[in-house]
């Protein structure tokens, strides 16, 4: 017999699961031939270092975007505990800080070519034109194709960039889910309309700026600086 | 080896199906805390049958919102993991299955792809490989084999499980996991050496 005809036990013989015949068999052939002990020792330690194999972690967007869809039913968000006692200067100021801090980043990262961003590249209809619905739809498709880019493309920006971008955008996104969550238990509020599309409204900037500081890394421009400038 | 990964009943259980009943009645809590208890065991197996992180990503919120939808139909017949890993599985094999559905009419099936017989140019010893290039490793496998890969040499399945999974039989099973185990060798293993002699003695 060749190794070809031992070929399919291989494997069998790495997981035990040969009787005792043929396991007596493919080892005797293991013992004349080089290649097939090769095999199993690899096979073997494939094995071994994929049951080793650790857990990975999802991206804390993935909870943010599972939160957002099931806070109505699932999630009681504390603006149905505690609606408007305050709040609401908290989480804007909040918001107003990341996004002073994201786009100063990004500014002192970006060159003056591309500095001047055209925010109104993703132009959304009025809200108040479109109806909260269309509106709400349009600054999603907006931001979803800004997502998109930003997700495949994130590695051309360094490891800081990136983090401060984040920050600014969990800010904002947690403004988003807590504001639809009030809008699901207060629907007239106006107050949470006004701070889901300033928050919506926010997001859309932030990635926009994002998209042109891949592209500016993705051009290679040598005139960029290394650091911002404080 | 193992069945899908369960806990012991008792204690637990009545924890699942506390959590289970808080998720239902709404608890703010609740579905976060089921979330953050088995995101990470479900996004690994989702993204190295995937091979990607944007789907993965993708895939594991369609099954939390699979489950948040479907958590009514919890009865602890079995564990709450075991439940979320079942469906994980099956979401991952639909999408896997459309994806190669519409692989297979523009460019035939990966399933094809060349039976190779490489040669790894050195033993490859389990420390000398990163974890980081096993994950890429598995990740490049064509996608047939790699799905029963994950199941047996990862999650742990044995390919009587893995073959009513995948819907194949034993024998496609095994073949599948060598052909994976082959590439492997090749792309952990570096260049192909030459071919060893058969029965050249020791």
């Amino acid at each position: 017999m060749n190794c070809q005809d031992y070929d399919d036990r291989l494997g069998d013989y790495v997981d035990g699961t040969l009787d005792a015949t043929s396991r007596a068999s493919v080892a005797a052939h293991l013992d004349a031939c080089v290649r097939c002990r090769a095999v199993v020792s690899d096979f073997a330690a494939i094995h071994a270092m994929s049951r080793a194999l650790g857990p990975l972690t999802p991206g804390p967007q993935v909870w943010q975007k599972i939160a957002a869809t099931t806070s109505g039913s699932g999630r009681r968000s504390w603006w149905a505990v505690a609606p408007f006692t305050g709040w609401e200067p908290v989480l804007a100021s909040a918001m107003a800080v990341m996004l002073a801090a994201g786009l100063w980043w990004i500014g002192a990262r970006l060159s003056d070519a591309a500095g001047a961003i055209d925010h109104t590249a993703f132009t959304v209809t009025d809200e108040f034109s479109a109806g909260q619905e269309g509106a709400e739809a349009e600054y999603t498709m907006a931001i979803a194709r800004l997502e998109q880019i930003a997700t495949d493309e994130r590695s051309m920006l360094d490891q800081e960039t990136v983090y401060v971008l984040d920050a600014g955008l969990t800010v904002i996104d947690e403004a988003i889910v807590e504001s639809r969550a009030a809008l699901e238990t207060q629907p007239d509020s106006e107050l949470a309309q006004d701070i889901l599309f300033d928050a919506l409204r926010r997001k859309v900037v932030v990635l926009q700026d994002m998209v042109a500081l891949i592209s500016e890394m993705r051009q290679g421009n040598q005139s960029m600086p290394s650091e911002p400038n404080p | 080896m193992t069945a899908l990964p369960s806990k012991p009943a008792g204690k637990v259980r009545a924890a699942d199906l506390e959590l289970a009943a808080r998720c239902r009645q709404g608890d703010p809590d609740a579905f976060e805390e089921l979330y953050r208890a088995h995101a990470g065991r479900l996004y690994s197996l989702i993204f190295r049958m995937a091979g990607s992180v944007q789907e993965a990503e993708d895939l594991l919120q369609e099954v939390f919102l699979a489950a948040h939808r479907k958590l009514g139909s919890f009865r602890g017949d079995s564990a709450l993991g075991t439940w979320l890993y079942r469906l994980a599985v099956n979401q991952c094999l639909d999408f896997l299955r459309g994806r190669q559905a519409k692989m297979a009419r523009t460019t035939g099936s990966l399933d094809e792809e060349g039976a190779e017989e490489p040669m790894a140019a050195a033993p490859l010893v389990p420390t000398a490989v990163s974890r980081i290039d096993l994950e890429r490793a598995i990740a490049q496998l064509p996608e047939g084999c790699r799905a029963a890969f994950v199941l047996h040499d990862v999650e742990g399945f044995e390919h009587h499980e893995v073959a009513t999974m995948l819907g194949v039989s034993v024998g496609t099973s095994k073949s599948q996991v060598h052909k994976a185990r082959m590439k492997l060798r090749k792309l952990l293993g570096g260049t192909a050496a030459a071919a060893a002699t058969p029965a050249d003695g020791q």
